[in-house]
């Protein structure tokens, strides 16, 4: 809950309850002017990365009235944590960048948190199959569970040509990376139809290989994004009437206090079993 | 009772300690990460809001910064993107 607000917010008070958003929005640059908020001048993506973030007992969140969201009064707080990060992530960087229409053919490269968020928001626009890729069979069983059409495990490498026999040599209309490796950016490429979208959602650490003598003739588009929050305020609303259910991804509670716990666990999320790793204040009962 | 002042009982100079500090998941390079007490944040410009965290996650790319991909991060940093408070 909000202990202390500075004299220039006028949008939250103390004893306020609120949704942390990734993204810092000053609400006033000219790329929040534009809605991109992810490049605030003032914020973005500061929070746990450039500034002190929210694996602590208290945090201090810049610009309030543009990076905060008020929590409906009595709901469950690990459904709508989603909110802070992988649902927007999933829907803007890969739902909305894929320009996923009725009727399209999807792939999700990735099942871990957000590959799952993409999934779960991509419905809103009833795709005819959505086809869920990863090397991990418990994350694929989520997937399956949450609407995927088909599952493939990608672990013997042939994801490429098992997505191609299922779409009749055609490929599918919108390839989303949610994983952020070469591996499954190429799968990405190899997989994408003439007319395609490839949305990229994954954080790259590495350079990967664009396979231009295969793609220059193919009218497809390639979409990078860090995620603005911009469709929060929706998002929220389908949270709050239950239309998306995202609390349904957490997989582990902790205590903060041992949040060292919490990460050994999430950092062998194959082996434990885990998604979404939650951290609660005070003791977990 | 004019001494009322003067017999201030000590805890209440030891509660002000504790209450300044906070514990924090602090970044300290690739691969090293601690539990460690911080100063509690305060209010350093008008638009600000100091929220006590409720609920919080980790995320897919905490773990990037602990592998180092984003070596902007510095040592010291508390991670965390998520949160309700």
């Amino acid at each position: 809950m909000i202990e202390q607000v500075g004299t220039s917010v006028t949008e939250f008070r103390p004893g306020d309850k609120v949704i942390i958003s990734c993204v810092t929005a000053c609400l006033k640059c000219d790329f929040c002017r534009q809605g991109k908020y992810s490049h605030c001048r003032r914020g973005g993506w500061i929070l746990g990365y450039t500034l002190d973030g929210t694996q602590a007992e208290c945090a201090r969140i810049p610009h309030a009235d543009g990076s905060l969201y008020r929590l409906p009064p009595g709901r469950d707080e690990e459904a709508f944590v989603m909110l802070s990060d992988i649902l927007p992530t999933g829907f803007e960087c890969g739902v909305l960048n894929g320009g996923v229409k009725p009727g399209d053919t999807v792939a999700i490269v990735g099942s871990g948190p957000v590959g799952l968020a993409v999934l779960l928001t991509v419905q809103f626009y009833s795709p005819a199959a959505i086809f869920m890729i990863d090397i991990d069979d418990n994350r694929l069983a989520t997937a399956k569970a949450f609407g995927a059409t088909a599952l493939i495990n990608s672990v013997d490498g042939n994801a490429a040509q098992q997505i191609m026999q299922l779409t009749k040599g055609a490929g599918v209309d919108v390839a989303i990376e949610a994983v952020g490796l070469p591996a499954t950016f190429g799968i990405c490429q190899a997989i994408i139809a003439v007319g395609g979208r490839l949305a990229n959602v994954g954080v790259h650490g590495k350079s990967v290989e664009l396979h231009m003598e295969k793609l220059w003739d193919r009218n497809i588009s390639l979409t990078t994004r860090l995620v603005d929050t911009s469709t929060t305020p929706m998002l929220l609303k389908t949270v709050e009437s239950g239309k998306l259910q995202p609390g349904k991804l957490v997989t582990h509670r902790f205590a903060l206090n041992d949040i060292m716990k919490a990460y050994d666990t999430f950092g062998n999320a194959a082996k434990e079993g885990a998604l979404k790793v939650v951290l609660k204040s005070g003791k977990l009962i | 009772m004019t001494t009322a002042n003067v017999e201030l009982p000590p805890q209440s100079i030891e509660t002000e300690s504790p209450s300044s500090t906070m514990k924090a998941l602090v970044y300290h390079g690739p691969g090293k990460r601690a539990w460690e007490d911080k100063p509690l944040p305060i209010i350093q410009e008008p638009g600000d809001a100091i929220v006590r965290i409720t609920t919080s996650t980790i995320c897919g790319t905490d773990l990037h910064i602990l592998k180092g991909d984003l070596p902007e991060v510095v040592d010291g940093r508390i991670l965390g993107h998520e949160g309700i408070g």
